[in-house]
Parts: structure tokens; C-alpha cells; sequence
């Protein structure tokens, strides 16, 4: 009997405690964490986005030129043939034009600017957050460019970027203190005198530190 | 023969438990940086100290750097202003992000008139009169200094990127800025309206306050309170 007891209470103590654990384990066991969407906005299935069958390179690799089409070199029907028919055309000044295409975020427009002669002056990219994710760092980009910027230019309506342009290579970066880079121009390689008499016009951007805004 | 029956038991009674606790911890940290999970809990932030110690605890506490001329009241109002966003930890990480002091100038002449302010630097602010008694108010302080400093939030983090994409794509600039508009200004407007909107009577709503904010721009809101605050609300 006194036996009896004493394996009916240790059998109680285990079973308590099995109970207890088992209890534990079922409420706090880390839950599988629900899937989330990479972008709350379905890409348009755009001539853009559907020319791409392969995923693109890097950013890193990318930053040197825009999709294989090269500003000074390229024209309207390259653009067409390489990204397909863009999604807003806007005529500028002097007969030349800004053709838009979507990045892989609907609200995001890469500008492409043509010529009166309809060859491609300008390249305007957006890095959007799925970019920046396969981007590799600036400062590792910065590192094949040792000799830093040509000269830096800036935005009048923006107080947080700024340009560097890295004329001679033909690009600028649109970055802020922290390296974070929202935009790169393309043009054709030139000196940074150059840039500034021809590209900080055109793109109504400002060689002057932009007044102070509140 | 018992006696190594219940020794058996409980050995894997004792075995089995700190397994469960463990297991128990384990999902304690696995919420830590889960945005779905809940918000981080408010920082308690002490009372402004007297005259004498507020300029220094104002940068040990927060990384703000006092200069130009001010008096106490205007001290006061910078650190209650700071104290209030400092409630959340997810602004002071955005803030501090580069672990640089954020130099706030006052007493300077404004050519902007009074209640503005402008940022000049990766790191500087300044703050137009008048930050003492009278002036702006302390809502209109609160307005003011949130809107530069989230300037500086924006030169130190790479949020813009998603802001565009996620507010100024979907919901347009911020109608309350009462300057020239753009993305950077919409940035720093979407984090100071957050704080005061309720309070703040804005001169682009004919000075009256803005409680429509959260439902007329719904993905600012959501980007302040989520990505700046970390959900914190006010």
C-alpha cells in the first residue's frame, strides 16, 4: 500500500508535469510567419517587364549603362526594339521628347530623352526597393571609381540628394549621406565642364548648393 | 525496483519541462523585429532637468546639440518636442542612424518668418524664433522641429525609396506643407503631421487641425506609424 502511494504520486508528478510541458510546448512553439507579398503592387505586365525572360544582373553591374542602350549612340528605335513601346511620351522643348517606362513599381517612371534627331541624350533611372535588394553597396561601387565624382551638381527641389557625376565615366548617382542612391543619369561620356553647360540645364538641375527651404 | 521506477519518471519529468521553457523563449525572441508583431513598448523619457543640465542632457539622452542663443523656455520646448518622438525607439534609430549629433542652431534671423525652420547640413537644423514663450505655440514648435528633423532622418536612412513607392506613388504630396512641394519636403511633412496632426492648426487648412489625416492620406499614415514609429501612435 505504502508503495502504492508512492508510485501514484510520482506517476501524478510525471503525468503534471508531461501535461505542463506538452501545454507549453503547443502555445509557444514558434508559428510558421505568414507569407509576405515582396510588393503589395502586381507589376504591370507591361513590353517592359515582359521583354525580361531571364532575371536582369545586379544593380553593381548595371550602373554603367541602362539596359544596353547607350546614350550618344542609340536611337528611338533601339529603345523601342530593346524595352518595347513606353507607357507615356512627353514632347519637351525644341522638339525633343521624354519617353516613360515603368519600373517594376507601377508609380515609378524611368525617363529616357530623345533628340530632335530622335537619338537617345539622356537616360534617368529610378532604383526602386526590389533594385536596392539586389544592389550591391556604393561604397563597394565607389571603390572601382578611387578618384571619386567629377563634380557634384544638384536637384533645386530636393535638400536631402544630390548629384555626383562621374562624368568622364557618363553617370551620375543621385545619393543622400547615408549612400542611399534614388536615381542614376546616363549620358554620353564628357568633361564635367561640359556636363554642366549641356546635362544640369537640360535636366533643369543646379550647380549651386539649392537655397534653404523650410 | 520502484525506486528506480520513480526516479526514472521524474528524471524525464525535469528533462521535459525546461525543454517546454526553452521552447517558450525561443518564441519570445523570434517576435523581436517581426513587424507584424506587436509595437515596441513606449521609452519612458524623465522631465526636462533644471537650467543648468538640460543643454547636456539633451545630448546624452538624445544626440541633440544646442547652439546659438536661447533661454530655458526654449531649451524646455526642444526637449519636451524630442522627449515626445523618443517614445519610440524605432524614431531615435532612425534618427541617430549615424551616430553623429544632430546640431540644432536657434536665435538666428529668419528670412522665412517666424515658426519655420530649414536644414543646412547632414547634421544641422535651424530653428527660427520663437521657441521661447509665445510665439508658435508648442504644437507649432512640435510641427516645426519634427519637419527638419525628419530631413535628417531622410539623409541618414535609405527610406525614401519606399516612401515614394509606398505614400507619394499612392496617396500624392502631402497638401499641408505650405512651400514649394516635393518628395523630400513630403518625407519630412508625413512624419511631422503624424505627431501633431491632431493639435496643429496648419495654415494650408486655414489654420485648423487635420484630424482627416489618417484616412485621407491612408499610406503616410501607415508609413510614419509603421516604418517611422515602429507603432507608436500619438
Amino acid at each position: 500500500m505504502y508503495i502504492n502511494k508512492k508510485i501514484f504520486i510520482a506517476l501524478f508528478s510525471f503525468l503534471f508535469l508531461l501535461a505542463l510541458s506538452v501545454i507549453l510546448i503547443i502555445v509557444f512553439l514558434p508559428k510558421k510567419s505568414p507569407t509576405v507579398p515582396s510588393s503589395p503592387i502586381s507589376p504591370t505586365p507591361t513590353s517592359f517587364s515582359t521583354k525580361t525572360t531571364t532575371p536582369p544582373p545586379s544593380l553593381f553591374t548595371q550602373k554603367e549603362n541602362y539596359k544596353n542602350i547607350f546614350p550618344g549612340k542609340s536611337t528611338q528605335e533601339d529603345v523601342i526594339n530593346q524595352l518595347g513601346a513606353p507607357i507615356k511620351t512627353e514632347v519637351i522643348q525644341n522638339e525633343e521628347k521624354i519617353l516613360y517606362y515603368p519600373t517594376n513599381n507601377n508609380f515609378i517612371l524611368n525617363r529616357i530623352y530623345l533628340s530632335k534627331d530622335q537619338n537617345v541624350k539622356y537616360i534617368v533611372r529610378k532604383i526602386t526597393s526590389s533594385d536596392q535588394a539586389e544592389a550591391g553597396s556604393y561604397q563597394d561601387f565607389l571603390g572601382k571609381y578611387p578618384k571619386g565624382p567629377s563634380g557634384v551638381v544638384y536637384d533645386p527641389s530636393d535638400n536631402v540628394y544630390k548629384w555626383l557625376v562621374f562624368s568622364n565615366n557618363g553617370f551620375a548617382l543621385f545619393v543622400n549621406d547615408s549612400g542611399n542612391v534614388l536615381s542614376i543619369q546616363y549620358f554620353k561620356p564628357m568633361s564635367f565642364d561640359e556636363y554642366k553647360a549641356t546635362v544640369v540645364p537640360d535636366l533643369s538641375l543646379s550647380i549651386s548648393v539649392p537655397k534653404p527651404q523650410p | 525496483m520502484y525506486k528506480k521506477l520513480i526516479l526514472l519518471l521524474l528524471f524525464f519529468s525535469f528533462f521535459l519541462l525546461p525543454t517546454a521553457v526553452f521552447a517558450q523563449s525561443s518564441s519570445w525572441t523570434t517576435k523581436v523585429g517581426n513587424p507584424s508583431g506587436p509595437p515596441p513598448g513606449e521609452i519612458s523619457i524623465p522631465p526636462p532637468p533644471p537650467p543648468d543640465q538640460i543643454k547636456q542632457t539633451l545630448y546624452d539622452l538624445f544626440g541633440i546639440n544646442l547652439v546659438g542663443t536661447y533661454n530655458y523656455e526654449g531649451a524646455k520646448n526642444i526637449y519636451q518636442t524630442i522627449a515626445l518622438v523618443a517614445k519610440s525607439s524605432t524614431y531615435m534609430t532612425n534618427l541617430n542612424s549615424r551616430k553623429v549629433p544632430v546640431t540644432i542652431h536657434l536665435g538666428e534671423q529668419s528670412s522665412f518668418g517666424n515658426c519655420t525652420g530649414f536644414k543646412s547640413g547632414p547634421n544641422d537644423i535651424h530653428l527660427y524664433n520663437p521657441l521661447g514663450s509665445g510665439g508658435c505655440g508648442d504644437a507649432g514648435v512640435k510641427y516645426v522641429m519634427i519637419h527638419e528633423l525628419g530631413h535628417i532622418i531622410d539623409s541618414r536612412t535609405s527610406l525614401r525609396t519606399r516612401f515614394v513607392e509606398d505614400a507619394v506613388g499612392k496617396d500624392g504630396y502631402l497638401k499641408t506643407y505650405p512651400f514649394k512641394n516635393s518628395d523630400s519636403e513630403s518625407f519630412a511633412e508625413m512624419i511631422a503631421d503624424y505627431v501633431v496632426y491632431k493639435v496643429y492648426t496648419f495654415s494650408m487648412l486655414g489654420r485648423k487641425t487635420f484630424p482627416q489625416y489618417p484616412s485621407e492620406y491612408p499610406n503616410y499614415y501607415r508609413f510614419a506609424r509603421d516604418i517611422i514609429f515602429g507603432g507608436i501612435e500619438f
